[in-house]
């Protein structure tokens, strides 16, 4: 309540849902019923506080995706290796290139794919039959060239860690709330236990209910699993709530007491609901082979696809799943060869899966890294960072297919045309998603934050 | 126009050259404005020399190889490892041109090639002719106060924060209101402003209310049986006051006031951020903190040790250890150890300084005139540099460095802690440096074997115990660096404290152009803030770095605002709200005060007692505006639904520690003395991986500890399970006021948790225990250790009910619960993870989450052992009810 009466952003959306609209949305359980009739107009102002946070809200513009997956590619993909062909990069191996250092080509063999006739290496065989439903974003630069700080960047806007921003996720839940109120709004899988950790996936100085549910690679989540036999909880759950009730009448109830009891109703669906996403049994083997579902953590980045696909077709608004082992200082080539073998054929399936299911239309997927890879060597079998030119790619919902924007110089190494920095990849995500990233706004500590800071350019070039 | 690259730090290419001012970028103000030509010569042979050659190793968009950069004049000036790569107007002195002429075969440069004969005669001539830079360009829009202070003397003249404080009596006892109602000075200021606005105060509260309120917002604990009843028995008036008096006395006051604090002063016990580094000794300041409240330190006193502890004068050596331990508050901020550009990793440091001082103290965003004026408050850059200036001439004693990259112990720096002993003292080893030369070599040693076993790209050579070896080879050399380390560890031979001490270089520094710490402006002299110009400032002295004089003019009498912030901070933990809601921001963007004159009356009274919080505290519980029931009565709550006026008492959310820690002690299981330490105190000084087995050992710890929750470990981004549902504080930042959020995962905390399951059980086995009782008392013991209260007769009537339910649905169902939910309880992880089983890949699923070094984050979720299991249906069922009173919303709320 404290933080609604201060936020007048939030207000307004508030006013834009009707009360109607909200106890059609929680009107399935116990609490909403029983009490309709005794709620005033501050038990209903309660509810929102509690409440409407996770509702879904209108955009600031109709919206061209209604959800995000993020494949994070953690630990910066080799982009000359993978998806950034460049032949002047072959033709100069061994020589000297521009900043210093020899440079290195490429030791895997490019070819051209779909009608587009998009250059991809050899790496990705499976992924490479989606490029022309990809929208690359070639001339992508950021700020730092250190993972940790660059991770953090990506997730939050901004790499200063005297103040912890709001992740990405986080604002989307903000400006858009929740389609699927059983579920967590935002859940990131497998997410780096280090370069910021919690601080990638948190909510920073936004309310707590917008933070990402972390899930791991084997969908555990603490607590979702119901403590006794659900007959038996259900007992337990009305006593619970018998007894809010008795407080409802009490002349010093509490505000937040409707929210209360909604959030025992959620819990209740939610112990059943959870489960039921991450259970892959209702899934036919075809598709489980198709993601290449396994054990172990070579089966990690599959299932993490898999879960993504179920989570975001049941409205989770952004969904990120990851795969590290990407920092190819040393061991670059089998190292590339092992990682992309985890990857390629989920990715390829995950895409095809949406597809299938008519799901791209309103699902936008982005493909990519904290930065890119330096055309130098570095040692004998590897490569540095490289934060001042590198790609990312897109597919689905409110994106160009077959499309291309920006470019690196001949050798990979700089954007030259097209350049995007991190804010403007947020900028235009948001923006995709029907937000204006200047008006998505939150006053903490005297000012209003962004997403973006203070920069950012939406670039609608991209845009279908 | 220029066409522009936009290089958000570099300095390679600029922007548009008009309206732009210039600043010369070098350290020494000293150094000739360039010519012209000079420039251009600079721009078209040696700039492109240093882009095309050195960029990718030596630069801001990638790094600082040997410690030096080339793309910014002051670091070639300072120079990397091997001292000044470029001494102007003499290249034979310059590190630089050794390396590029190829003299030392060991370190040429650029390392593969050699540049040629033409680029270093250029380089060379460059150097002669003085290494002329251009002159920084700063955009005429940029709003920073380079020159001379730009702050609006209206804003000064106006906003309330930055006046003296008014001298107030309270008002007369108001005609038209309930006649005797007030009690002290508090209630006629809130009494007169009831009145005006037609509302009038509730009734005091009943006194089990009062009670609960009273231990929580003192002591952050329920009452015992033993308050309760004395309490209740008490029908003296001093009963209130009897027992507040207790509850200041005891030992819990401090853990719950000094929590409040921590939260203010952003504790943590790790560096959090991109790379998370233990502070082991961070406690000591926990534990200093705790002390300072229940010893009612004066505030001012407390104030000026935290901020210059070290320059004190100190009668015994305790009050010195006391003092260091204190200046813990400027070490423990938030910290990125791997931005390789020292430059920007002290500034960001000095930042973060001064955010954590202005906003804890003064609630003042001093830190948004970083980069430009501050937006709405008159405070300037010059300002802020001035400050900048105080906390650059002070050292971090944090133990730790920046560096880019870097396992094992390379973060780590010994002679960065604070001795709390004599080193003299100690026994010296004769043979340490043979000792330390003799670790040393087998450190280097192995570290070679590590890296020859790292680069062996040749697959063939590999074989297929390679991950292994190189992991083997990982460990000896960690083992073999921690040995190096060891022997240098101050830690290691007596207690050593976090904190700050002065540099051995003092100095006033320079603005920095956009808050960028590579682009310097003119320099200012150290100082405070303008706004506060009621406030006398001493000069800072040219041989400290000013914190002590930084100290005394926050505490000084006639700074009204660290006074009235304070006094506001107490007032809403009191009363649910601040005088002034924005209990950080007192800035012309913060909320205004609802009772100007009660604020300043306060903070006067304040002083005139001698700083002291529990005088103040005592004076606020013992008003009656403060013992006012919450009762919501439709009149007033229409008139005024935020109770801004304090019409009644606000209920208040439980904080997660409170939750905790009653849960405990409804089992009799919260042991209320202090451990000794942290279970972070024994974590070697390395990053910690949140999947990692210390990461798991100290939230194992947390799982199962029985102290209260503020002294768990509280590393950042670690955050106790038990904690976290209850929206625990945000350790990054300067907290005032916690969130109070309503999510679902808090039910599913209540309802599934092995915390609240064991406990409830626990109870559950006290209350069965006492075999004569019948389960109408069950539930009436139930409710008062737990509620506090009696419960209603439909309350005691729905209990039985559910127990006598409860207990048949188990008993009709074949197998005994206890037993089938072991069953499936031994281990969380691996029952959980069948929700992702299939049909044909289920058991392989299985297997993966059985073997949690396979996942990221299987290993850090505590999988503990249940501590209490119910032994027949009859303690299910009670322990189910008991739980459903700490999942009661009744519960989770002081009214």
């Amino acid at each position: 309540m404290d933080r609604l009466r201060v936020r007048q952003s939030d207000q307004l959306h508030l006013n834009t849902f009707s009360r109607r609209q909200l106890l059609r949305t929680t009107a399935a359980g116990f609490g909403t019923v029983a009490l309709a009739g005794l709620l005033g107009l501050e038990k209903a102002r309660a509810m929102q506080s509690t409440k409407a946070d996770l509702v879904p809200r209108e955009p600031h513009f109709p919206a061209k995706a209604k959800r995000i997956i993020f494949l994070f590619m953690e630990g910066a993909i080799s982009q000359l290796d993978t998806f950034e062909y460049k032949p002047t990069l072959q033709e100069k191996d061994g020589k000297p290139g521009p900043g210093g250092g020899t440079l290195v080509g490429s030791k895997f063999r490019f070819a051209q794919h779909g009608e587009t006739g998009t250059w991809v290496s050899e790496l990705f065989p499976n992924t490479a039959k989606h490029v022309d439903k990809m929208c690359f974003l070639r001339g992508l630069h950021t700020d730092t060239p250190a993972h940790p700080q660059a991770v953090i960047q990506l997730h939050t806007g901004a790499a200063i860690a005297n103040l912890t921003r709001p992740s990405m996720g986080a604002w989307l839940l903000y400006g858009l709330g929740s389609e699927n109120q059983d579920l967590p709004g935002y859940v990131t899988i497998n997410p780096p236990p280090n370069f910021g950790g919690a601080i990638n996936y948190g909510s920073a100085f936004l309310p707590a209910q917008y933070q990402g549910t972390k899930i791991s690679d084997s969908g555990y989540l603490p607590n979702i699993k119901a403590a006794t036999e659900k007959s038996l909880q259900k007992r337990q759950i009305d006593l619970v709530q018998s007894m809010n009730r008795e407080l409802a009448s009490s002349p010093s109830a509490p505000e937040a007491l409707e929210g209360i009891i909604q959030s025992y109703e959620l819990a209740f669906r939610m112990q059943d609901r959870v489960p039921e996403i991450l259970d892959f049994h209702s899934e036919p083997q075809s598709v489980l082979d198709a993601y290449g579902i396994q054990d172990g953590p070579r089966g990690s980045f599959a299932r993490q696809c898999l879960m993504a696909r179920r989570l975001s077709e049941a409205g989770v608004r952004f969904v990120e799943v990851c795969q590290s082992g990407w920092d190819h200082h040393n061991n670059l080539n089998q190292g590339l060869i092992d990682r992309s073998k985890d990857v390629d054929q989920p990715v390829a399936a995950l895409l095809t899966d949406l597809e299938q299911r008519g799901l791209l239309d309103e699902t936008l997927v982005l493909f990519g890294s904290e930065f890119g890879r330096l055309p130098q060597a570095q040692g004998p079998d590897g490569r540095d960072h490289n934060i001042t030119g590198y790609p990312m790619w897109l597919v689905g919902a409110g994106v160009k297919p077959g499309f291309s924007f920006g470019a690196t110089d001949e050798v990979g190494r700089i954007a030259t045309e097209g350049r995007m920095h991190t804010n403007d990849l947020h900028a235009t995500l948001l923006a995709l998603m029907g937000l204006d990233h200047e008006r998505l706004t939150y006053n903490y500590a005297g000012r209003d934050f962004r997403l973006t800071d203070v920069a950012g350019v939406v670039n609608r070039e991209i845009f279908s | 126009m220029i066409q522009t690259i936009k290089v958000r730090r570099g300095t390679y290419l600029a922007f548009a050259t008009i309206g732009l001012l210039f600043v010369h970028p070098s350290l020494a103000d000293e150094r000739a404005k360039p010519t012209q030509e000079q420039v251009d010569f600079f721009e078209k042979r040696i700039r492109p020399i240093f882009y095309d050659n050195c960029f990718n190793c030596h630069s801001a968009d990638n790094k600082e190889a040997g410690g030096l950069r080339v793309d910014d004049i002051n670091a070639l000036l300072k120079g990397g490892n091997s001292g000044a790569a470029v001494v102007p107007g003499k290249p034979n002195e310059s590190t630089l041109i050794k390396r590029i002429r190829h003299k030392d075969d060991t370190k040429t440069m650029p390392p593969d090639y050699r540049l040629e004969e033409e680029q270093i005669r250029d380089i060379v001539k460059w150097i002669e002719d003085g290494a002329a830079w251009p002159e920084l360009e700063i955009p005429a829009d940029l709003n920073q106060s380079l020159h001379r202070s730009a702050i609006s003397e209206q804003d000064i003249a106006t906003h309330w924060a930055w006046q003296p404080l008014n001298v107030v009596s309270p008002p007369a006892a108001d005609l038209n209101a309930a006649t005797d109602w007030a009690t002290n000075d508090i209630d006629r200021f809130i009494e007169s402003q009831l009145s005006k606005n037609g509302l009038r105060p509730n009734a005091i509260a009943n006194k089990s209310t009062l009670l609960r309120r009273i231990t929580y917002d003192l002591t952050g604990l329920p009452p015992t049986e033993t308050q309760l009843v004395d309490f209740l028995l008490d029908d003296s008036p001093k009963a209130l006051e009897k027992m507040v008096d207790q509850l200041l006395e005891s030992p819990q006051f401090g853990e719950k006031w000094g929590r409040h604090w921590l939260d203010v002063a952003r504790y943590g016990e790790s560096t959090g951020s991109a790379r998370n580094l233990p502070y082991p000794h961070a406690w000591r300041y926990r534990d200093y903190v705790i002390d300072s409240f229940n010893e009612d330190k004066p505030f001012d006193i407390f104030i000026k040790e935290q901020i210059a502890g070290d320059l004190l004068p100190a009668n015994t050596p305790s009050e010195k250890e006391t003092q260091l331990i204190a200046t813990g508050f400027l070490a423990l901020g938030v910290k990125d150890v791997n931005q390789r550009f020292t430059v920007r990793y002290d500034m960001d440091n000095v930042d973060e300084q001064i955010d954590t001082v202005t906003r804890s103290v003064l609630g003042l965003t001093v830190s948004c005139a970083r980069c430009h004026d501050h937006k709405f408050d008159p405070i300037s850059t010059r300002d802020y540099y001035g400050l900048a200036g105080i906390f650059s001439s002070t050292e971090l004693c944090d133990g730790l460095r920046n560096q880019m990259g870097g396992g094992g112990m390379a973060y780590y720096v010994p002679d960065r802690i604070i001795p709390l002993f004599d080193k003299q003292s100690q026994p010296q080893n004769p043979d340490i440096h043979a000792e330390l030369e003799k670790r040393e070599k087998a450190a280097k040693e192995l570290r070679q074997q590590f890296i020859a076993i790292r680069d062996n790209v040749r697959q063939q050579d590999r074989g297929p115990d390679h991950a292994k070896k190189l992991q083997e080879a990982r460990q000896a050399m960690q083992k073999a660096q921690e040995e190096v380390v060891a022997l240098k560890d101050p830690a290691k031979h007596g207690p050593v404290a976090l904190g700050v001490r002065d540099k051995k270089e003092i100095g006033d520094t320079n603005i920095r152009i956009r808050g960028e710490a590579e682009k310097l402006g003119p320099i200012v002299p150290r100082g405070f803030l303008e706004a506060l110009r009621i406030v006398p400032k001493n000069e800072v002295p040219h041989d400290q770095s000013g914190r002590l004089e930084l100290a005394k003019w926050l505490i000084h009498p006639q700074n009204a605002l660290t006074q009235r912030v304070i006094v506001n901070r107490v007032w809403q933990h009191l009363y649910g709200d601040g005088i002034v809601r924005t209990v950080d921001n007192f800035g012309i963007t913060g909320d205004r005060p609802t009772h100007p004159e009660l604020l300043d009356y306060l903070a006067h009274d304040f002083v005139n007692n001698g700083w002291s919080i529990k005088k103040l505290i005592r004076k606020l519980v013992l008003s009656k505006s403060y013992q006012q029931s919450s009762d919501k009565n439709a009149e007033s709550f229409s008139k005024d639904p935020d109770n801004r006026l304090y019409w009644r008492h606000s209920p208040r959310r439980l904080e997660s520690e409170e939750l905790r820690d009653t849960i405990l002690a409804s089992a009799q299981r919260l042991r209320l003395e202090r451990p000794k330490q942290s279970a972070s105190h024994s974590l070697v000084v390395r990053e910690l991986r949140n999947n990692g087995p210390e990461a798991k050992a100290i939230l194992d710890d947390a799982a199962a500890s029985e102290f209260r929750s503020l002294y768990l470990p509280l590393l950042r981004t670690l955050v106790p399970s038990n904690l976290a549902p209850f929206d625990y504080v945000e350790q990054g930042m300067v907290t005032g006021k916690r969130d109070t959020t309503t999510v679902p995962t808090q039910s599913l905390f209540l309802l599934n948790a092995h915390f609240v399951r064991d406990h409830s059980v626990l109870v559950a086995q006290r209350l069965t225990k006492q075999s004569n009782s019948t389960s109408e008392e069950l539930v009436r013991t139930a409710y008062r250790s737990i509620l506090h209260r009696s419960p209603s007769e439909n309350e005691l009537k729905l209990a039985t009910d559910f127990l006598v339910d409860y207990r048949n649905s188990i008993e009709a169902a074949s197998q005994p619960p206890a037993s089938k939910e072991i069953a499936t309880e031994v281990n969380e992880a691996s029952a959980d993870a069948t929700l992702s089983g299939t049909s044909s890949n289920k058991k392989a699923i299985i297997d993966n989450a059985a073997a949690p070094e396979d996942s990221r984050d299987v290993v850090a979720e505590s999988v503990e052992s249940r501590k209490a299991e119910p032994r027949d249906s009859n303690e299910a069922a009670v322990a189910a009810f008991v739980q459903a009173l700490y999942a009661s919303a009744e519960f989770r709320y002081v009214r």
